[in-house]
C-alpha cells in the first residue's frame, strides 16, 4: 500500500493541521512578547535539532532507518504533540489540580499524564507502516527519540520565549535556556521518556507473547515514562534547583540505560553473525 | 535493572502474528482510528471532563418563603430550620432569615425599632451602629446594622420591595466575623422578591 493510500497517513495529516492550529497562536504570543528573543531561540533550537539529529542517527547506525519517516516522527513531537498537548495538558492538570493539593506536584504529574502517551501515540502511528520498519525495541527507542526530540525543541523555544518577556536581557535568558534544558539536560529530558515507554509499545504491537504479558509491558513503561517524567518537574529537593536538575536527571538516565543497554546487547549479538555473511546496505533509504 | 520487557520485545512467536501485523493486514484503518480516537480523547474529551469537574458548583437558590429567594454560596450548609425561618450557618456563623410579611414602615425604621428591642436585652456594653442602606441586586430597598455584643457581633438586616419585607440575622463569634460578614451580605445583597402583577 502506498504512503498517501495508507489511512494513517491521513490521520497523521489530519492531525497535523490540529497541531498547527493549537500550537500557531502560542508561537505567534512567544514572538510578540519577545521578537529578538524568539528570533535567537529559533536559531539555536534549530542547531540543538541539527546537532542532536546527527548524535540520535549516529547512536543508532546499526541499522539504517527511513529519513522521512525519522521526520514524521521529529514532526509529531514539535506540531501535533504540543499542539494538542496546548488543550490536553491544560484538561489534565485542571483535573489533576482539583484532586492533589499540592500545586508544584499537581503540575508535574499532568505533565507526565498527558504528554507521554501522546508522544507515544507518534511511535504507534508509524509503527503502523511498514516502510518505518520497526521490527525490533530499539527501532521504537529511535522512533521515540524524535518524537521527544521535537517535542523537547519547541516546548524549550516557548518556554525561552516566555523567559525572555519577563527579564531585562532577553537574549542572556534565551542562551541560558538552550543550555539548561538542550544540552545540559538532553539526556534525561522528552527523548529519554519517549523512549523509555516506546520500549514497552514495542513489546505490545511487535512481540508474540501472551496479551496480559505484553498490556503490563507497556502499560508498566508508560507509567514508568509519566513516573519519571513527573519527577524531573517535581518540587523534589526544589531548594537546590542545581542539585535538583542533575539528581533527578541521573535517575532518569539511570532508569533508561537499564533497559536500553540490555536490548542493545541484545541486538549486538544477533547482529553480529548476520552481518559477517549478509551485509545490509550502508545507505539510508528514504 | 533487569524486566521482561527486553527480551519480550524481540521474541516474536511462530504461532501468534504481532499486534501490528494484524492491524496492517487490515488496511490499517484500524489502527488509524484508533490514533484519531486517542489524539481525540486527548484533545477533546479530556478538556471537556476538566472543564467540567473544575467548574465551579452553580450557585444554590435558597427559598425562604412566600415566593422569596436568596442565592446562597457552597460556603453556607442550611442547616434544620423551624418556625417558618431558613438557618444557614458558615465556619461557626449562623444566618436565620425570617419568612416574608407585609412591610411595615421604611427598612430604617424598621431596623430602628429592632436595634431598640435589641438593645433593651442585649448585655452591659453592646453597642449598635447607625443603620446603612443600600439596595439589592434586584433594586430593593434595604438596610442593615452591627450590634457589637461583649462576646459575639450580630447583624441584621431588613429589605423590603414595598410590600413585602424580610428580616435576616447573623451572630458570629469574633474571629469568623470578617469572613462571614461579606459571605451574609453578599447573600442578603442576591435576595429576590416574587414578580408582582402590574
Amino acid at each position: 500500500m502506498s504512503i498517501v493510500r495508507h489511512p494513517v497517513t491521513w490521520v497523521y495529516a489530519v492531525l497535523l493541521v490540529i497541531g498547527v492550529i493549537g500550537l500557531v497562536p502560542l508561537l505567534i504570543a512567544a514572538f510578540e512578547g519577545s521578537p529578538a528573543g524568539f528570533l535567537l531561540g529559533v536559531v539555536l533550537w534549530t542547531l540543538f535539532t541539527v546537532l542532536a539529529w546527527w548524535a540520535i542517527r549516529r547512536f543508532s547506525r546499526t541499522r539504517p532507518r527511513p529519513r522521512l519517516a525519522t521526520l514524521a516522527a521529529f514532526a509529531w513531537g514539535a506540531i501535533i504533540a504540543t499542539g494538542l498537548g496546548r488543550w490536553a495538558t491544560g484538561g489534565v492538570g485542571d483535573i489533576a489540580g482539583a484532586v492533589i493539593p499540592d500545586e508544584g506536584w499537581a503540575g508535574a504529574i499532568a505533565a507526565g499524564v498527558s504528554e507521554e502517551p501522546l508522544k507515544l501515540l507518534g511511535v504507534f502511528a508509524l509503527s503502523l507502516f511498514a516502510a518505518t520498519r520497526m521490527r525490533s525495541a530499539l527501532d521504537f527507542v529511535y522512533y521515540g527519540a524524535f518524537v521527544g526530540l521535537g517535542f523537547m525543541v519547541v516546548e524549550s523555544l516557548l518556554y525561552a520565549a516566555q523567559g525572555a518577556q519577563t527579564g531585562d536581557s532577553p537574549m542572556t535568558i534565551v542562551v541560558e535556556y538552550v543550555i539548561l534544558r538542550g544540552i545540559l539536560a538532553a539526556l534525561w529530558s522528552h527523548p529519554t521518556f519517549t523512549a523509555l515507554a516506546a520500549i514497552g509499545l514495542a513489546v505490545l504491537v511487535r512481540s508474540g507473547a501472551s496479551a496480559v504479558r505484553r498490556w503490563l509491558a507497556f502499560l508498566g513503561m508508560l507509567v514508568l515514562a509519566m513516573a519519571l517524567h513527573a519527577l524531573f518537574d517535581s518540587p523534589v529537593l526544589e531548594s537546590n534547583m542545581m542539585v535538583a536538575f542533575f539528581a533527578k536527571g541521573a535517575i532518569v538516565l539511570a532508569v533508561f540505560l537499564a533497559f536500553y543497554l540490555p536490548l542493545r546487547r541484545r541486538a549486538a549479538r544477533e547482529a553480529a553473525p548476520l552481518s559477517e555473511e549478509t551485509q545490509e546496505p550502508a545507505s539510508a533509504s528514504s | 535493572m533487569s524486566s521482561g520487557a527486553a527480551p519480550a520485545a524481540d521474541a516474536a512467536s511462530p504461532t501468534r502474528e504481532p499486534l501490528a501485523v494484524r492491524l496492517i493486514g487490515r488496511g490499517s484503518l484500524a489502527g488509524a482510528l484508533l490514533v484519531l480516537g486517542i489524539a481525540a480523547l486527548y484533545a477533546v474529551v479530556l478538556p471537556m471532563v476538566a472543564e467540567r469537574a473544575s467548574a465551579p458548583a452553580p450557585p444554590r437558590i435558597v427559598d425562604v418563603g412566600g415566593g422569596v429567594s436568596v442565592v446562597s454560596e457552597e460556603t453556607w450548609s442550611e442547616a434544620v430550620s423551624d418556625g417558618g425561618t431558613t438557618t444557614l450557618t458558615q465556619g461557626g456563623a449562623t444566618l436565620v432569615i425570617d419568612q416574608p410579611h407585609p412591610s411595615e414602615g421604611s427598612v430604617v425604621a424598621r431596623l430602628d425599632d429592632l436595634t431598640a428591642d435589641w438593645i433593651a436585652e442585649a448585655p452591659d456594653g453592646s453597642v449598635a451602629t447607625a443603620p446603612r442602606t443600600f439596595e439589592t441586586d434586584a433594586g430593593d430597598d434595604a438596610a442593615t446594622v452591627v450590634l457589637q455584643e461583649p462576646q459575639q457581633t450580630v447583624q441584621a438586616w431588613v429589605v423590603s420591595d414595598g410590600e413585602l419585607e424580610v428580616i435576616a440575622v447573623l451572630t458570629a463569634p469574633a474571629t469568623a466575623w470578617d469572613k462571614t460578614s461579606s459571605a451574609a451580605q453578599a447573600l442578603v445583597r442576591s435576595m429576590a422578591f416574587p414578580e408582582t402583577a402590574p
